[in-house]
C-alpha cells in the first residue's frame, strides 16, 4: 500500500449487513475510513461520488442485484483503475483479506485478531 | 498481548462505552454522512442499505440503543416497517424517522419518538440523537 494513516479508504461490499458491519467496524479499528456499500450498484455510486475518495475495494463475489463482484471488478479496472480491488469468496476469505490489510497498515491500532471476527459474525446471527 | 477478556470477546472493550445506532438509509453518501457524524460524537453506528436489512439486524443478537430510518427505500419493506420491527424485537428502543416525502400520519405516530423533515444537516441530525440518547440512555441488554 503506498498511502500511509488514516487517509487510505477503503469501500467494503457485502449484500450481507452483519458481515459488513462486522468487517467495516474491523477496518475502522485498523485505522482505515471504511465506506460500506451492500449491492455492486451502491458501490459505483460510491466510487462515482465526487466526495469520496476510494483507495480500495474489497467486495465478496455474490452481490444481490444484478452486478456481481466479478462485473464490479471489470467495471473498476476499466473506469478506475488507480483503484484496488480485492475480491473474496465467503465470510472467511473476507476476514482474512480485511486482516491482510490490517497487517499492512495504517497500524494505528491491532485491537485483536481477525479470526475471531467469523466467530462474532455467527454469535450476532444466533438468535 | 491484548488482555484474556479482550481476547475471548474482542468486542467487549470496543464496545463497551459506545452507544449503537442502527441507522437505516438507502442513498450512499447520505447514510455515510450521517453515520460519520455519530461516529465523530462517540456512537457505533450499523448502516443498513434498506428496511430488509434493518430489520435483519433487528432480528440478529447485536446490541441496538437507538433505531434511524428513512422511510422511502428500494424493496418490499419500507421505514414505517422498521419502526413496527423494532417494536416487536427490541421495544423500548426509540425511534428516529427522517423523510423528504412524507409527514407522519396520526395512525403512525405511536411508532415514532422524532421526526426529521429531510434535508436536515447531518451534524443538525446527529447532535438531536445524541440528546436523545443523553437524555433517556437506553438499557443495556449486552
Amino acid at each position: 500500500m503506498e498511502k500511509e494513516g488514516p487517509a487510505v479508504s477503503i469501500l467494503i461490499v457485502d449484500g450481507d449487513v452483519i458481515t459488513r458491519t462486522v468487517i467495516a467496524e474491523y477496518l475502522r479499528h485498523c485505522g482505515f475510513r471504511v465506506v460500506e456499500a451492500g449491492t455492486g450498484t451502491e458501490a459505483i455510486q460510491a466510487l462515482q461520488h465526487p466526495d469520496f475518495t476510494i483507495d480500495i475495494v474489497l467486495s465478496d463475489i455474490e452481490l444481490p442485484g444484478e452486478i456481481s463482484g466479478f462485473d464490479l471488478s471489470h467495471w473498476i479496472r476499466k473506469s478506475m483503475p488507480e483503484v484496488k480491488i480485492l475480491l473474496a469468496s465467503a465470510v472467511e476469505r473476507i476476514a482474512d483479506t480485511a486482516g491482510d490489510l490490517c497487517e499492512e497498515g495504517p497500524h494505528l491500532a491491532k485491537p485483536y485478531d481477525h479470526r475471531l471476527i467469523v466467530d462474532h459474525i455467527k454469535r450476532l446471527r444466533a438468535r | 498481548m491484548l488482555p484474556m477478556a479482550a481476547k475471548s470477546n474482542p468486542w467487549r472493550g470496543v464496545q463497551a462505552d459506545k452507544n449503537v445506532v442502527l441507522l437505516a438509509e438507502d442513498e450512499p453518501f447520505i447514510r455515510f454522512d450521517i453515520a460519520e457524524e455519530l461516529r465523530l460524537l462517540g456512537c457505533q453506528v450499523i448502516e443498513a442499505g434498506s428496511a430488509d436489512e434493518a430489520i435483519d439486524v433487528l432480528r440478529s443478537t447485536a446490541r441496538i440503543d437507538l433505531v434511524v430510518t428513512d422511510v422511502r427505500m428500494p424493496g418490499n419493506r419500507d421505514g414505517l416497517d422498521v419502526a413496527r420491527a423494532v417494536k416487536q424485537e427490541r421495544p423500548g428502543v426509540r425511534v428516529v424517522v427522517m423523510s423528504g416525502h412524507l409527514e407522519p400520519k396520526d395512525e403512525h405516530k405511536h411508532l415514532i419518538d422524532l421526526f426529521f423533515s429531510k434535508p436536515t444537516p447531518s451534524n443538525q441530525l446527529a447532535r438531536a440523537i445524541m440528546e436523545m440518547i443523553d437524555a433517556n440512555p437506553a438499557k443495556r441488554d449486552g
